[in-house]
């Protein structure tokens, strides 16, 4: 049985640098319009790459839906040994919805016949998790979510998903298969700068999309805004973590605008201490449910 | 009037307190409303979880009970829950965002057509349709979606977002069972269940790690760091030093050359802090520094400062746990 | 006396008749060529590296041509390197008796071929007595040599091949002995007591022989025989281990004399960046540069790079010695393996990551080779192919989001000045600030909390004495010293790059550090990429001001030291690699009442800590102790304080004291610090709250 090709899709993630206050609101600064390979496609390139090394998938393509300033984070693609590149051009303001995302991608995986399709698990859309899901379905092909762990054999794919508590599930589905890869731990190979120089010198390959498939974009249901996020606060009252040591550091030299909360250092009777730590545990849900 | 439905996950024979959180915040919207709020579980031993479920504020529960629902099955689960939608036809479905519920969640999506908003912090009924609010770019920013009109819409939520409310007086149980769907085809099969070894858990999956460095002493004080792992739940970490020493092996090592851990609660026993250690460990959510030190860089991080003898808190825990927060297993 | 001075004089050839010289010289010729053909295609090979070997000499400055001439000569005739042993002193003792013998046949071979005429009179009797002592000097070698040899004749690493080599010297000085005492048998000679040794042989041989045409027959046959064996010889030494008395000279006068702590440059990122190089160099033992690919020809396994090395020592898997003699056996499998063999299947991985890079080896080189730098070319090789374990992942991540190797903020790099006084706080560089000094805190001193303490005590000491200094505080980034030592150059230059840019556009010139890896980088390797910083450590900075009256060194004394003992521990990159030796040592001298005891692996000869190469960051596993093999022989000195200047080794050894779990163990401190607390009380708030 021949192996089959793996298409890596991703859509490059635009990195938010800034977040100005314009005349009607927060909007987007132009220095955050840069494009990035993030962690979750990343995985799923290292998967597909050590399935090649294994001799369990032919070549390695990587297929994104981006504009073409986003040519730079491709080029880490094929640094990292991808044997293609593909990029369906698309505007560079193009809003990408799910419906055009998934039907320009699938369109490009029809045109490879590449029997496996791998993307991290959040790394497509705005992080709805929906995309991967939709392409199997296009694809008529299996989906199988939060993958750690790819095996192929006989035309079957055999996975390892990582659930909570660091349990796993074994599945196994036929070809063809969309893998949603999980982004955790962050665990692929690294991109020497030399190497990403090399690659940015190549051109992409560009992929025209249909003109029905374009007409897709922009197509949203519902409004969107955006304005900057907050810090969580949790209902059951304790106030939000002081930050992390960074925050508190930033904090005592008053360069960042976040309250930084230091807790006090308890001393005294230890069974006092104990039975305080253990209420503190109870209260932020930590301690194991009883019976266990 | 809105008709919920919430997609209720358990473990162990208890219900996730996920769940409970997606009805508290179901009976809410629903309190100003008079809709209807429904649950559905699927598993093995479930129906006695609906009085549970019942009391944190579903109307009905529906249950499919059966041995082969041990452990979850996309397309089992798929067929079920899709099917008990379009019977019920609920306005907002409301799934955690675990492992499963994101899992099933985009699987009912594709199958049903209907929109899915993931991870949501806020949701809100309006005229004009449902309001979402979400955070993208790594919460840099809120996204705020509103206008939305489908027939039912899917909506994860991350557990801890919304908080628990508290349980209510039971009325009246109502608790459906569901029949198993038998699959036709199988493009996916389970084929099996790997449960993690306690004691090799890996670091980087733990949700709870309890760290011993320096200020145990010696090898066999780190005998108390293990008990208290245990009683907790957790993975065993070590500091360098403590690696350095032979009192744990490397695959323990926390740290800038060892793993960097992100869990849930990170308690850090006797160490003292240095970059070298905390660079592998400060964004852990949740941090515990027990250290006779006072001044001990640790302290910076920590949510919970413990300036005492970590040889004598550390049985205190222990016994104090054992005694008030855990049910004894050991009777016949 | 019949024979004046003047006419004192050999004849040359004088009973060998001329069909004997006439195969004589077909032979010699022969010989040459052989020779000539070996060395040829040796050094085919070599030029397959990288570089022209035919640079223009004129093109070279000055400066670059006398250290060449000063290195060739220093260590091809006095070998300094190995006057440290009996064998060494036996090998200079060989090479000096060959080389004179060399020298000497070589001046018969003009007088009786050209018309020069000079060995004659007093320069002939001269002439002939040197020959005498510097034979019996080459075989007294030889005897000390092969005592040594059969002495450790199980040894393991034996190097076979110098057995046959020393047998055939040896011979060909004992012939050469027999051949003068037999002439003089045959011929006589009044001069005999310049010729010490043939005359006594020819006595024997007067005794021995029935009449002269014994003598005559033995005189031929023994110059015979020595004529054979010196052709083998000359034939031979190009296939042997003696290639050695070829290349290593030619090594040591082509070798780079650059610093030991400057790595090569093995391509421009803007060349790959323009599409000049469509490769990532090196990847195959072709990319290494010529002078390279000879060094590993001038190798003698003599094992020195091997007592050196404190990897080794430690246990890890690492001998400089296999690895430049797995380099050597890769040259002679040919065109082929140069040119294709990657370097990562050569030289092991396992070995690259387990150098320090603390620059032993190549210090104690005889023939000046550089075994640290194959083992970082081999790091490079393996970076380009992605084969980095997480720990070198994860930095070099770091270096590359955050400037830092640690991952933290850039924005908080000046944290560790929060809770200092006013009077005390750094003054910042902003555009139109001029000032004298740039103290450069490195990654290190700014995030690390020992470091950070370092720092403080540095920037009081400067306020005290009221030094011009300003510093770049957020704007400050790596100087790429981990990146390079990892074998991710390309990140290391884009770094290099921007720094100096930064610096530029400050224009500033002198910077003080207190970590040597920054100075090394900064003073030595930026220097490639067109900076020309005077970079100083902060202890010759020190110096320099308790010397001008600037910092009062116990005037205000906290606390009473008399009687405090302190060792100082030599960092690699200050001492061996940048030679700054005796600055730290005025300035411990300075304290009162303490007094400064030397370990016994001091100076340029100080053990390495561990941390330096990189391996701060990643954990191989492969046996450890580097420092604490290090601390223990510092605890040999009884001393009650451990006194450094570098950031990496103060972290190492703090770590070995905690681990011993003594309770009075050293305390390991810098130097700044031990300053600082005898010029001024403490008076920085907050700084351990």
């Amino acid at each position: 049985m021949t192996c089959p090709d793996a298409c890596v899709c991703f859509k490059p993630a635009l990195q938010v640098t800034t977040v100005t206050e314009a005349g009607q609101g927060p909007a987007l600064a132009p220095s955050s319009s840069r494009f990035l390979m993030d962690a979750g496609s990343a995985c799923a390139l290292e998967s597909a790459l050590t399935l090649r090394e294994l001799g369990e998938v032919h070549h390695v393509i990587c297929i994104s839906v981006a504009p073409k300033t986003s040519d730079p984070a491709l080029a880490w693609c094929r640094a990292a040994g991808a044997d293609r590149v593909l990029r369906v051009d698309v505007p560079s303001n193009a809003n990408l919805n799910t419906r055009a995302t998934v039907a320009l991608l699938a369109e490009c995986i029809q045109d490879t016949g590449a029997g496996l399709v791998l993307t991290g698990q959040r790394s497509i859309d705005e992080s709805n998790g929906l995309v991967a899901a939709s392409l199997a379905a296009i694809l008529d092909a299996a989906y199988l979510s939060n993958v750690a762990d790819v095996q192929i054999l006989e035309g079957e794919v055999k996975i390892s998903r990582r659930i909570e508590r660091g349990h796993r599930q074994l599945w196994n589905a036929r070809l063809p298969a969309v893998v949603a890869v999980d982004p955790e731990p962050k665990n692929y190979r690294y991109v020497s700068v030399a190497n990403l120089a090399l690659a940015k010198n190549e051109s992409v390959e560009t992929v025209a999309p249909s003109t029905e498939n374009l007409k897709l974009i922009s197509q949203h249901m519902g409004q969107t805004k955006l304005t900057p996020g907050r810090v969580r606060t949790r209902h059951s009252g304790l106030p939000a973590k002081g930050g992390t040591a960074t925050d508190r550091m930033q904090a005592m030299m008053g360069t960042t605008s976040k309250t930084v909360v230091r807790p006090p250092i308890l001393r005294g009777d230890i069974d006092d201490l104990a039975e305080r730590t253990l209420a503190f545990l109870k209260d932020k849900g930590l301690l194991p449910k009883s019976g266990e | 009037m809105p008709d919920i439905l919430v997609f209720a996950e358990h473990r162990d024979g208890e219900v996730e307190e996920v769940s409970l959180e997606l009805l508290s915040e179901a009976r809410l919207i629903n309190r100003s409303n008079n809709g209807n709020v429904m649950a559905v579980i699927l598993g093995w031993g479930v129906s006695s979880m609906a009085a549970e479920l019942t009391a944190h504020g579903a109307n009905k529960v529906f249950a499919a009970d059966d041995v082969q629902l041990e452990h979850y099955n996309p397309l089992i689960w798929l067929e079920t829950v899709s099917g008990l939608c379009q019977r019920q036809t609920p306005d907002l479905v409301l799934l955690p965002a675990t492992t499963t519920g994101e899992d099933l969640a985009a699987r009912l999506a594709v199958r049903n057509d209907w929109p899915l908003y993931s991870r949501i912090t806020k949701i809100k009924f309006q005229r004009n349709g449902i309001q979402v609010v979400r955070p993208v770019y790594a919460g840099k920013l809120q996204e705020t979606i509103t206008g939305i009109t489908s027939p039912t819409c899917l909506v994860t939520v991350t557990p801890g977002v919304i908080g628990m409310r508290p349980a209510e007086n039971i009325v009246d149980v109502r608790l459906i069972p569901l029949d198993v769907v038998r699959l036709a085809d199988s493009s996916i099969k389970v084929t099996g269940f790997v449960p993690a070894d306690p004691r090799n858990l890996d670091l980087n999956e733990a949700d709870v790690i309890i760290s011993a460095g320096r200020g145990l002493g010696q090898a066999e004080n780190v005998a108390f760091v293990e008990e208290l792992a245990q009683l907790l739940g957790g993975a065993v970490a070590a500091t360098r030093v403590a690696v350095d020493l032979g009192w744990l092996n490397k695959k323990s090592q926390v740290g800038q050359t060892g793993t960097t851990v992100k869990p849930k609660l990170y308690i850090a026993c006797g160490i003292s802090g240095a970059t070298q250690h905390t660079i592998g460990m400060k964004e852990s959510t949740t941090i515990v520094a027990i250290n006779t030190d006072p001044t001990a860089p640790i302290f910076n991080l920590a949510d919970l400062s413990l300036n005492c003898d970590v040889l004598q808190l550390l049985p205190a825990l222990i016994n104090q746990y054992k005694n008030k927060y855990k049910v004894a297993d050991d009777l016949p | 006396m019949e024979n004046a001075i003047e006419n004192a004089g050999r004849e040359i050839l004088g009973n060998i008749p001329a069909i004997h010289q006439a195969v004589f010289y077909t032979i010699a010729w022969l010989s040459l060529a052989v020779f000539a053909a070996g060395i040829l295609i040796r050094a085919r090979l070599w030029f397959l590296g990288r570089c022209s070997p035919f640079l223009p000499m004129w093109k070279f400055p000055a400066g670059a041509l006398i250290d060449h001439l000063r290195g060739f000569v220093l260590h091809t005739f006095i070998q300094p390197r190995l006057h440290t042993s009996t064998t060494g002193l036996a090998h200079v003792a060989i090479f000096w008796g060959f080389f004179v013998l060399f020298v000497g046949t070589n001046l018969v071979f003009l007088e009786h071929s050209t018309p020069l005429s000079f060995l004659h009179g007093i320069f002939y009797l001269l002439f002939s007595l040197t020959l005498d002592i510097f034979g019996v000097l080459m075989l007294v070698g030889i005897g000390v040599a092969a005592r040594r040899r059969f002495n450790n004749r199980n040894m393991p690493d034996q190097v076979t091949g110098y057995g046959p080599a020393l047998t055939l010297l040896a011979l060909i000085g004992t012939t050469g002995f027999l051949l003068e005492g037999a002439r003089i048998s045959l011929l006589g000679s009044q001069w005999y007591s310049f010729s010490p040794v043939g005359s006594v042989i020819a006595v024997g041989f007067e005794l021995a022989a029935a009449d002269k045409s014994w003598l005559v027959a033995w005189h031929r046959s023994i110059w015979w025989l020595h004529a054979l064996l010196t052709f083998f010889f000359i034939a031979y030494l190009p296939f042997g281990r003696l290639l050695h008395a070829i290349t290593a000279p030619f090594h040591t006068l082509v070798a780079d004399r650059k610093p030991s702590g400057v790595l090569s440059t093995p391509y421009r990122l803007e060349d790959i960046e323009s599409g000049l190089l469509t490769t990532v160099p090196p990847r195959v033992t072709a990319d290494l540069h010529w002078i390279q690919l000879l060094s590993f020809d001038a190798c003698t396994l003599c094992g020195r790079c091997d007592d050196a090395c404190p990897s080794l020592a430690a246990g890890r898997p690492l001998s400089p010695k296999d690895t430049v003699s797995r380099m050597q056996q890769l040259t002679h499998q040919g065109k082929t393996a140069i040119q294709n063999t990657p370097l990562e299947q050569i030289l092991s991985p396992e070995a690259a990551w387990s150098c320090t890079t603390c620059g032993a080896c190549t210090q104690v080189c005889p023939v000046s080779i550089r075994p640290m730098d194959l083992l970082i070319e081999s790091r490079r090789s393996q970076v380009t192919g992605s084969r980095v374990n997480q720990g070198m992942e994860k930095t070099l991540r770091h270096l590359q989001n955050t400037g830092n190797p640690f991952g933290f903020n850039p924005q908080t790099r000046l944290a560790w000045a929060a809770d200092l006084p006013d009077d005390i706080q750094p003054r910042l560089l902003e555009p139109g600030l001029k000032c004298e000094w740039l103290f450069w805190a490195g990654c290190w001193g700014s995030f690390d909390e020992r470091g950070q303490k370092v720092t403080r005590s540095l920037a009081t000491l400067l306020a005290r004495a009221g030094v011009d200094y300003a510093m770049l505080g957020n704007e400050e980034r790596c100087t790429g010293d981990s990146a390079r030592r990892l074998g991710e150059e390309g990140l290391f230059q884009q770094m290099a790059k921007g720094n100096i840019e930064r610096l530029r556009q400050h224009g500033i010139k002198k910077i003080v550090t207190a970590c040597p890896h920054c100075l090394n980088s900064l003073g030595n390797e930026y220097t490639d990429f067109g900076a020309d910083f005077e970079v100083i450590h902060h202890s010759e900075l020190i110096a320099m001001l308790i010397r001008d009256g600037s910092l009062q060194v116990g005037q205000e004394a906290e606390t009473d030291h008399d009687g405090r003992r302190v060792t100082y521990h030599d960092p690699c990159y200050l001492g061996r690699h940048n030679g700054i030796l005796e600055a730290p040592r005025q300035v411990l001298s300075a304290l009162p009442g303490t007094s400064m005891i030397e370990m016994d692996a001091c100076g340029k000869n100080s053990q390495c800590c561990g941390a330096g190469g990189s391996n701060a960051w990643f954990d191989l596993g492969l046996g450890d102790g580097m420092n604490a093999s290090r601390y223990q022989q510092a605890e040999t000195t009884q001393a009650e304080v451990l006194a450094t200047g570098c950031p990496f080794c103060l972290s190492m050894m703090e770590e070995a004291a905690s681990a011993t779990g003594e309770t009075n163990a050293m305390a390991i401190k810098d130097i700044a610090e031990l300053i600082e607390e005898q010029t001024h009380p403490r008076v920085i708030a907050g700084a351990n709250d």
